[in-house]
């Protein structure tokens, strides 16, 4: 088996992280970097098996786009009710989320 | 009446015969849950008996389900705390279906936290304790289901595989589960983990009850765009069919595995020999590509698919994810990043075309493939950690049909020196759950898989 070259860096970490939206603790950190390049070592053994002329399978199905009629029932539709009683904090109907714009004010 | 030990069908019975009441049978299951459960940790939420005034295949049976599956008014947790106090609004199809045929939800079972795993030691509710040794594992993530089964909890289960979690454990935990083709049961209102994979299915006591549940289970859902239109036979029938099968056997399904489990699957094929089967060797990629392949496909479907949990519209935020959903959302978003994804993702996706087309190859030659469920009986828990990424290793052999979405089903085959039960798996091209059923059907006629199920049961009696 082939070994990646070096190890995950703890910035590599940091960066996955912050991808994820997760938060990690300085053990943590390192921890998963021995832990995620370990496994990425174990996968290499997939180099072994030549994919030149193979394609990619996303899926298994061979199924086709599958799409609904225009104007099909949705059963699926919730309340508002419904939608927001599993919600910690709502307000007037709508589920509160934290902000992800700073508002500028321009001066006209 | 006694009740103890009945199969759905005998329970099913008799109600018919209004011997017993499904309140009668209800207030058993639960009396025997509170008696064992704290025991065995099988259940993680217990719910009421409903009086259904409705006709259909399961009325009077209660059946728990294992707790990835959106049930309405009942908490579904995933077994993580992120969905501590999540109470879904809708049923799941498989739910809606169950119910449907008059069947009441006992309770929800203990998983893998996001069904990330394959001993249960991964639930942020602790783990579930093997019916049959209870220092060890019961197998996972459908453990809870299994164990439930097995202990007689319930007399079925309802759990989901994405690669393992419905054979691995049942084999642990010496009863059957069968997992269908990909897209032969919905997965609408399951809690994703692995899309391209994901795959509810029976926990059951016999081999029948498996082909009634499937039954009623499968078939096309408008909500879920991968489930597939082929039609649903009528397994029941079909498994008494009998016939003979020419049976696959390959030796990269026994490398590594324990001398104990190797020695019961040699004599179950004797008996398939002695039924009039005929074997045939073959060869398969080995499976330690499949665990490679399935590593770095799920990973990614799981960053994708746990990226809703944000704790805005239910459930806790992200501070709650658990050490190992947090490693493998890392590990997807790595393999998914620009820079990795074709030497990772695309090259997986290659090979599982590959591992696709083996198979189909395969298929041309034989009718079914059997091998060891898993290369090893039940592990103690906390065992885990001494083995490469804890549980891949103990599915290396269930990845394969997996990846593939092919169906396979784990039937005890006997006991091994620890006096654990030993599972053999039986895998068929896809759609072809009828060969499955049928073969296993004619092993338990021919065995009654050397009594595992019911030594498992009577560790519990009433």
């Amino acid at each position: 088996m082939t070994k990646n070259k070096k190890k995950l860096s703890k910035d590599e970490i940091l960066h996955l992280a912050d991808l994820s939206n997760i938060k990690l603790t300085d053990e943590e950190i390192s921890k998963y970097q021995d832990q995620l390049t370990k496994t990425l070592d174990y996968v290499e053994n997939l180099n072994e098996l030549n994919t030149d002329q193979v394609n990619p399978s996303a899926d298994i199905t061979d199924l086709d786009n599958i799409s609904f009629e225009d104007g099909s029932e949705n059963k699926r539709g919730l309340s508002a009710r419904q939608a927001l009683a599993n919600s910690k904090n709502n307000k007037d109907q709508f589920f509160v989320a934290n902000k992800i714009f700073e508002l500028e004010v321009y001066e006209v | 009446m006694e009740i103890f030990g009945k199969s759905v069908i005998e329970l099913r019975q008799l109600v018919k015969k209004k011997k017993i009441s499904p309140r009668e049978i209800y207030e058993y299951f639960q009396k025997r849950i509170e008696k064992y459960n704290p025991k065995l940790n099988a259940y993680i939420t217990k719910a009421d008996f409903e009086d259904k005034n409705v006709e259909g295949l399961l009325v009077g049976i209660p059946l728990s389900f294992k707790d990835n599956f959106c049930t309405k008014g009942i908490r579904t947790t995933a077994s993580s705390k992120v969905l501590y106090d999540f109470v879904p609004p809708y049923d799941a199809t498989v739910v809606s279906k169950i119910k449907q045929e008059g069947a009441a939800i006992i309770g929800k079972t203990n998983m893998d936290a996001w069904a990330h795993g394959s001993s249960t030691e991964t639930s942020d509710f602790g783990p579930t304790k093997n019916p049959w040794n209870l220092e060890r594992s019961p197998g996972g993530s459908s453990g809870g289901a299994t164990a439930s089964v097995s202990a007689y909890l319930s007399p079925a289960s309802i759990g989901s595989e994405t690669a393992g979690s419905i054979r691995q454990p049942a084999s642990w935990s010496g009863v059957i589960g069968l997992k269908p083709t990909y897209g032969r049961v919905s997965r609408y209102g399951v809690i994703a983990m692995g899309s391209s994979l994901d795959c509810p299915g029976p926990i059951t006591l016999t081999v029948e009850d498996a082909a009634l549940i499937l039954k009623i289970i499968a078939g096309h859902d408008p909500y879920d765009a991968t489930s597939s239109r082929y039609p649903v036979p009528d397994y029941q029938t079909s498994l008494k069919k009998g016939g003979s099968f020419t049976i696959g056997i390959t030796d990269e399904y026994f490398e590594g595995v324990d001398e104990d489990v190797k020695v019961k699957i040699e004599e179950a094929i004797k008996i398939f020999k002695r039924l009039g089967h005929k074997i045939k060797k073959i060869k398969l990629i080995p499976p330690k590509y499949a665990i490679s392949v399935y590593t770095i496909i799920q990973r990614a479907e799981v960053s994708s698919n746990l990226a809703r949990y944000d704790g805005i519209r239910y459930g806790n935020n992200r501070s709650y994810l658990g050490s190992e959903a947090k490693r493998r959302i890392m590990l997807g978003t790595y393999t998914l990043s620009y820079g990795y994804y074709d030497a990772y993702y695309k090259k997986a996706q290659k090979v599982r075309t590959l591992i696709k087309e083996d198979f189909s190859r395969a298929f041309k030659d034989v009718d079914v493939i059997i091998s060891p469920t898993t290369p090893m009986t039940a592990l103690k828990l906390g065992e885990f950690e001494k083995y490469p990424f804890f549980g891949e290793a103990m599915d290396v052999l269930n990845e394969p049909a997996a990846v593939a979405g092919l169906p396979a089903i784990s039937i005890p085959v006997g006991l091994d020196s620890k006096k654990l039960p030993v599972g053999m798996q039986i895998m068929a091209r896809s759609f072809n759950e009828e060969a499955i059923l049928n073969l296993a059907y004619q092993f338990e006629k021919e065995t009654n898989f050397f009594d595992v199920i019911k030594k498992g049961l009577n560790n519990y009696r009433d």
